[in-house]
């Protein structure tokens, strides 16, 4: 743990304390940003991006598709991180928004418009129902939010049964893959998938690096209290739904390219307890733990195959274990090795020296 | 219409017993369990294995709701107690993991198929006039329904009870007056167990279970809980029954696809317009 966790861990937090728990674990995440260079990180991330992008060009099919999967799996959790971790409420209708972007994308594709264009059509249909699923935020707190989220998510879910002339029910429909030309439709939706993914980290990034996820933390930790600030909490509550229901419309958009088949039952518990697991395997409130929680849960989705029993065990005991144990995620203790004394020599770098209320080894190395 | 009302109360019993179950932990453990449905589904086929191996219906009955209390103990000194000082949110997590887990565990031993609990009075009908009959397992669902609303509500009347609603009310301060809370912690789980267990040996006396029943009984057990506020146990109660009717009322004159989305509803807007349970200001004081 880092100094700067102690710092946090003294304000006082009228979120759900579990919530916070997990996420001062992570408060070295917003840190991040301070950390090496900007030059040398965007060098990283161009030859990583690079590497991605002739992933299709090298790799079999299968591993493009696991890839993809994965990267659709990231950009949901990082819808869900937004608002489960960062703005600390526990709303569980992402299935469900996630749904509406699968079939609300296959739908007006099947009707004559584009598929790029239903990208962002999709989110920001998304983003107003996520406002109105979060509408009873203002009213509810904790549990009660989400099972009231939790409810409408499900009702969602069953309409799709219900619309059958549009959606076909329970049975499902099949989506029009969009194809670049010359390629083929697996690599073609890969090279969407990617780029999209790399768009959403890089904004959402910015943004909570940024005020607007400082912001955000301040509404979480201490809630109305910040309206003396001049803050709406109200707003940002609300804003923290919507903008986690369009990120994951857009991803659920992707995902149906991925799936070229979508039924109802794909969206219930089964996929959002995937979700809630991705989201604290990661770390509730990291920057890239919902990259990690993405391929952990698609590792445990491949290497149970078919064993639906067995699939189902696994992700009730990982929920379970990562809870109790490990209440930061995957990507906290990452950091706490590095942070510890062992993974300091082993990087050649000076111990931090403890400045009380700054961000102390970020500052020092940056000077 | 006099026969979908009695299917009404019927179902309507099993949904307002889970919802006792669930406001009972929730009063002493503070957790949202949400895998309390499939505690009694585990509960329940044991005791059908056993009742297949033989054993007479009331032994079956016992060791049923033995190991429906032994499950809610366990759970609560295994999982639930190290996380209780996180709040909510560790908790219900946990509580969504274990009923997956527990679900594909009792999948993975006894299979996807549907069961039943044969009662010795299964299948038996009684002949009220006009052309109507009631099964008698109906009647036994809505009389062990009632008679366990009124011994819950016994129950926190008692000494053991009362120590359960201080910790409620405040657990730092029911602690310094000397309440153990981890062992009311125990004793809650081991009632919610108890109730589960009831509630799916209920429905399995009377219709089938498969590893798909708690998903659906699990939600409908929240809405009765939701109409009681998560505290009112006459709110949950009679929120239950109401749910029951409703939900045969509306699978009789519309369609039974539409009764899942019903009960969601009723959830949603209980929430949003009395989030403290519909019987809130009808009594002077719910604790």
């Amino acid at each position: 743990m880092s100094d700067s966790t102690e710092v946090l861990a003294s304000a006082p937090t009228t979120g759900p304390a579990a919530v916070a728990a997990g996420i001062r674990a992570n408060a070295g995440a917003a840190d991040e940003g301070g950390r090496g260079s900007g030059l040398r990180k965007g060098i990283v991330a161009i030859v990583a991006l690079v590497v991605l992008f002739s992933v299709p060009f090298v790799a079999n099919s299968y591993l493009v598709f696991v890839l993809s999967l994965t990267l659709v799996y990231a950009i949901s959790t990082v819808g869900f991180n937004l608002l489960v971790g960062w703005s600390g409420q526990i709303g569980l209708a992402h299935a469900a928004l996630f749904a509406l972007g699968a079939y609300g994308s296959a739908i007006s594709v099947q009707h004559g418009v584009p598929f790029l264009i239903t990208i962002p059509l999709a989110g920001v249909a998304a983003a107003l129902l996520a406002v109105v699923i979060g509408f009873p935020a203002v009213r509810l707190k904790g549990f009660f939010l989400a099972i009231a989220t939790l409810a409408l998510g499900m009702a969602i879910v069953e309409l799709l049964v219900f619309a059958r002339p549009i959606t076909g029910g329970g049975a499902g429909m099949n989506v029009d893959v969009w194809t670049l030309p010359g390629i083929t439709g697996s690599a073609s939706t890969y090279f969407v998938i990617l780029v999209v993914a790399a768009l959403t980290f890089f904004l959402t990034r910015r943004a909570l690096l940024g005020r607007f996820g400082r912001t955000l933390q301040a509404v979480r930790d201490l809630g109305p209290l910040t309206g003396s600030l001049g803050v709406s909490v109200l707003r940002y509550r609300l804003v923290a739904f919507g903008l986690s229901g369009f990120i994951a419309a857009v991803a659920g958009t992707l995902y149906s390219q991925l799936q070229t088949f979508i039924f109802p039952a794909m969206f219930h518990m089964n996929l959002l307890v995937p979700m809630l697991v991705m989201v604290f395997v990661g770390g509730a409130g990291s920057l890239w733990g919902p990259l990690v929680g993405a391929a952990f849960a698609v590792v445990i989705i491949e290497f149970f195959q078919d064993l639906g029993d067995q699939q189902a065990i696994a992700y009730g005991l990982v929920l379970m274990v990562v809870i109790a144990l490990l209440p930061g995620g995957l990507t906290s203790l990452f950091r706490t090795i590095r942070d510890s004394r062992f993974g300091t020599a082993l990087l050649r770098r000076k111990p931090a020296e403890p400045v009380p209320g700054t961000e102390g080894t970020a500052v020092k190395e940056d000077a | 219409m006099l026969q979908t009302l009695v299917s009404g109360l019927e179902s309507g019993s099993w949904f307002a017993l889970l919802g006792l179950a669930i406001v009972v932990v929730m009063k002493a453990a503070d957790v949202p369990n949400f895998a309390m449905a499939e505690m009694g589904l585990v509960a329940t086929y044991v005791g059908i294995s056993l009742a297949a191996a033989g054993l007479p219906f009331w032994i079956t009955v016992l060791a049923t709701l033995v190991v429906g209390i032994a499950l809610g103990v366990l759970i609560d000194a295994a999982l639930m107690r190290r996380l209780s000082k996180y709040g909510h949110f560790p908790l219900l997590l946990m509580t969504i993991g274990l009923s997956l887990a527990l679900n594909a565990v009792v999948g993975l031993i006894w299979g996807h198929d549907p069961r039943s609990f044969p009662a010795p009075w299964s299948g038996v009908s009684v002949s009220v006039g006009g052309g109507v009959s009631i099964g008698v397992s109906q009647i036994v669902s809505i009389v062990v329904g009632l008679v366990g609303a009124v011994a819950i509500t016994m129950f926190f009347r008692s000494s053991t009870g009362a120590q359960m609603r201080a910790v409620a009310e405040n657990r730092a301060t029911a602690r310094l007056i000397g309440v153990n809370a981890g062992r009311l912690s125990a004793i809650a789980w081991g009632i919610g167990g108890l109730i589960a267990a009831v509630t799916v040996m209920l429905q399995a006396q009377s219709s089938l279970v498969s590893t798909i029943t708690p998903t659906s009984l699990i939600i409908y057990g929240f809405v009765a809980a939701t109409m009681g506020g998560f505290t009112s146990l006459i709110g949950t109660f009679v929120g239950g029954l109401i749910l029951g009717v409703i939900q045969q009322l509306v699978g009789a004159y519309l369609s039974t696809a539409a009764q899942f989305s019903v009960a969601l509803l009723i959830v949603f807007l209980v929430l949003v317009l009395r989030p403290d349970g519909f019987t809130k200001g009808v009594r002077l004081r719910d604790v």
